[in-house]
């Protein structure tokens, strides 16, 4: 069930209502609905593996009572190992087995023994890679004694599925979700407007912008040799508007539904193009799953506090594992690799927290030299995105190779003036709303009602008139 | 602090506006620009079915039986009528052939054609294209769609509705005149072709969808009434582009595999219409005016080597 589809158009309200109506505000009953409705909704992604995710939530809620109750250190130990060994272990098989017994197969054949692994002709199961880094902090957090399990199994069923979040994030926190989760919800008129809202902003992002970015995009690299420098070049940009279109649209609907609930779940993107250096855009681009390496992995291996060499060794650690988390592919390695090379200059001149403030704040236009700074970020992740959309290592340099032509000073082909206008509109809208939540959070906030639903009904129309061939959420392979 | 009730009132407010939109939208006549579009040279074509006289052929399939075959050649060599029905493949095959039926007559011979597309996922039930049929051209038809078709198709009413307060549906200027309705010759053929667009823009990639077995009980069907009407049903392959025609080689033999396992009379191979790019229009199924004589002079050798039809003198 996509967010962007008339199931889930249908799905929504009759949850609301019988969530607030149904339930006559018993928190209990509440939860009990939100777990049910979120494995409904998982269960029309692919049913049979509910099982999947009901097996994973059982085990990080038995381990973390188990680690809670342990007599002594080495049991807890114990049960802090099993559930992070058959966490990975599932995420191992289902998402990288294959990639392991290729790679490995393809080492031995360059120096000339021939291997025939087994691989497996598996589905990898929607959303595995968020729910299981669910439950992965939530024992970590538990084992660090940095919070009590949860004792109640559908108050922490309900933390793992909230079906918001349940198949691309945001990555949560039991210390942010399960206190929302146990206490009582009371509706917020202004939160449920705020919600709809960023609901809207996310469809228009993921159906307008995404889509249509995505038909040019998809034409490119689908078909890389046939068209000019300049047309990869635009393919590339397109891409990286489609990705974020993408996600963030994703995230935004799913912030905006869990809103409507009475919940906050965690901020996942910041206008990230607006970035100035590329430490900045980190800290805007897929917040949650930045952060959780961060606290999980960054800050285990010592973070910053070894000097710059052990700064550096462990920036590297968490892109590459960064860009392997999001799939079995080497180009996802080399995505992570790039953006540590990127990022490194600042590390080593301690500058990647320069940028902490948004650009240009209080002032509708930035400067020459902020608009420099900015192009060049975007300029790097673009580079860098080219081999995140690639299908192979060999297609990607394939593609930058077409760029560093001759013909790359020639006009790009076959580019809809359309999708170039609702770009353009898109990011005069980003830009004036880079200082809220979401672009439209405050816009017409202060205008006659009319006009101000003369706006969401400009977005609805744009939405139903210039939405894009449908494709897939991008973050669901992951 | 305006409370739950507000709230749904609210919302009751703004969708009521919006469904009122949609309403009017979908109420109003099909914009000039729709007028225009090659979806308006059905009625010219629903016509040619049914006063064209015996001996028939009536070809059928999407665009690339419209825009990829010169059923002038056909006549002088076959001595048949040729009446080519084929509009746009996103009307999806269904609906083509649950709409030629009716008008099929005894001692024709249909010749299907369906883009490889047809045969997988739900592609043969139609997108846009068969909403705007339904809608903009055939008012009268909206009954006679099944289930699936309606399904497909529905998701498209509110771009529909909202297009026709779109003011660029009010010009008929512009655009490819091979996608207009005044296209087509006498026998439902586009003559406005072109030639070869250097590079050519659309390469289809790999054929992601299932292979919907649905589909070939459909032809099956169809071919029984064909049959009972007197006629007979032919299936052929379409031209189309080589690599997209490499991008999908396996979904490709897929449907030849199903189209001889399920006894159809078959002509000719999918490899042989498989064309370089330097024949192509401007996608993969639309053939530049050389490919259109080519691929015609192969579909009548094998319509009269294989597939022996009669040959009227």
């Amino acid at each position: 069930m996509l967010f962007n589809s008339i199931e889930f158009a249908l799905f929504l309200p009759l949850v609301f209502l019988l969530y607030w109506f149904g339930t006559k505000g018993n928190m209990k009953l509440q939860n009990i609905l939100l777990l049910v409705s979120s494995y409904f909704f998982y269960a029309c992604w692919d049913y049979r593996f509910l099982f999947l995710l009901m097996f994973s939530t059982f085990l990080d809620y038995f381990t973390g009572l188990k680690m809670a109750d342990a007599r002594n250190e080495a049991m807890k130990k114990f049960w802090f190992w099993l559930s992070v060994i058959i966490n990975l272990g599932f995420l191992g098989i289902f998402k990288y087995y294959n990639f392991f017994a290729q790679s490995f197969a393809d080492a031995l054949a360059t120096v000339g023994f021939k291997a025939d692994f087994w691989t497996l002709n598996v589905i990898l199961p929607v959303g595995i890679s968020f729910y299981t880094f669910h439950g992965l902090s939530y024992v970590i957090d538990i084992y660090k004694d940095r919070i009590k399990p949860e004792r109640n199994f559908i108050d922490y069923s309900v933390f793992v599925s909230f079906f918001p979040l349940l198949v691309a994030g945001p990555i949560e926190r039991a210390t942010h979700l399960l206190p929302q989760i146990q206490r009582k919800r009371e509706f917020n008129y202004n939160n449920a407007v705020d919600g709809l809202k960023q609901i809207l902003w996310g469809l228009f992002k993921k159906v307008v912008i995404a889509d249509n970015c995505a038909e040019y995009a998809n034409m490119v690299f689908n078909n890389s040799g046939e068209y000019s420098g300049s047309t990869h070049i635009v393919g590339a940009i397109f891409f990286a508007f489609q990705i974020y279109g993408d996600f963030s649209g994703y995230s935004d609907i799913a912030l905006g539904t869990a809103r409507l609930f009475g919940i906050d779940l965690l901020r996942n993107f910041a206008f990230p193009y607006f970035s100035r250096d590329i430490a900045e855009f980190w800290r805007r681009w897929h917040i949650s799953l930045s952060t959780w390496f961060r606290d999980y992995l960054y800050i285990p291996l010592g973070g910053s506090k070894g000097g710059n060499w052990m700064r550096i060794r462990n920036t590297f650690i968490i892109f590459l594992v960064s860009g392997f988390w999001h799939g079995a592919n080497w180009t996802f390695i080399m995505w992570g690799f790039l953006n540590a090379l990127f990022i490194l200059p600042s590390i080593v001149f301690k500058s990647n927290r320069n940028n902490l403030d948004i650009v240009a704040q209080g002032r509708t236009f930035a400067n020459f030299r902020e608009i420099t700074a900015m192009v060049i970020t975007f300029s790097l992740t673009v580079f860098a995105w080219i081999f995140f959309r690639a299908d192979s290592m060999t297609a990607a340099f394939e593609y930058i190779g077409q760029i560093f032509s001759p013909s790359v000073f020639s006009k790009p082909q076959n580019i809809k003036n359309s999708t170039v206008w609702l770009l353009v509109i898109f990011v005069i809208m980003e830009w004036l709303g880079r200082e809220e939540q979401y672009a439209i959070a405050k816009t017409g906030i202060k205008w006659p009602k009319i006009l101000r639903w003369a706006l969401y009904y400009a977005i609805v129309i744009a939405i139903f008139e210039f939405r894009g061939l449908s494709q897939q959420f991008i973050y669901f392979q992951f | 602090m305006p409370t739950m009730k507000s709230f749904l009132l609210k919302i009751a407010l703004f969708l009521g506006i919006l469904a009122v939109i949609l309403a009017v939208g979908l109420a109003l006549p099909a914009t000039p620009r729709a007028r225009t579009s090659l979806l308006f040279s059905m009625p010219k074509k629903d016509s040619l079915l049914r006063y064209v006289k015996s001996p028939r052929i009536v070809l059928v399939g999407g665009s690339n039986v419209s825009m990829s075959l010169d059923s002038q050649v056909i006549k002088d060599s076959i001595r048949r009528n040729p009446i080519n029905t084929g509009v746009h493949a996103a009307i999806g095959l269904v609906y083509m052939l649950d709409h030629t039926l009716p008008g099929i007559k005894k001692g024709d011979v249909v010749v299907v054609i369906p883009e490889y597309d047809q045969l997988f996922g739900d592609f043969a039930y139609g997108a846009n294209e068969l909403f705007r049929t339904v809608f903009d051209v055939r008012q009268t038809n909206l009954n006679t769609l099944r289930w699936k078709q309606i399904k497909n198709t529905y998701e498209f009413l509110p771009a529909y509705a909202v297009s026709k307060y779109m003011p660029s549906e009010y010009k008929t200027s512009g655009g490819d005149a091979v996608y207009l309705r005044d296209a087509f010759n006498s026998y439902g053929d586009c003559y406005k072709r072109l030639e070869n667009r250097e590079p050519n823009e659309l390469v289809f990639g790999h054929i992601d969808r299932p292979f919907n077995p649905e589909i070939i009980t459909i032809l099956k069907d169809f071919e029984t009434k064909v049959k009972a009407k007197g006629a007979s049903m032919i299936l052929a392959f379409p031209a189309f582009e080589q690599r997209s025609y490499d991008n999908s080689a396996d979904k490709i033999r897929e449907v030849e595999k199903a189209y001889r396992d399920n006894h159809f009379n078959v002509v000719g191979n999918p490899q042989k219409y498989r064309f370089p790019n330097e024949l192509m229009y401007d996608t993969p199924y639309h053939l530049s005016t050389k490919g259109v004589q080519i691929r015609t002079q192969m579909l009548i050798a094998e319509l009269l080597h294989e597939a022996k039809i009669q040959q009227y003198e």
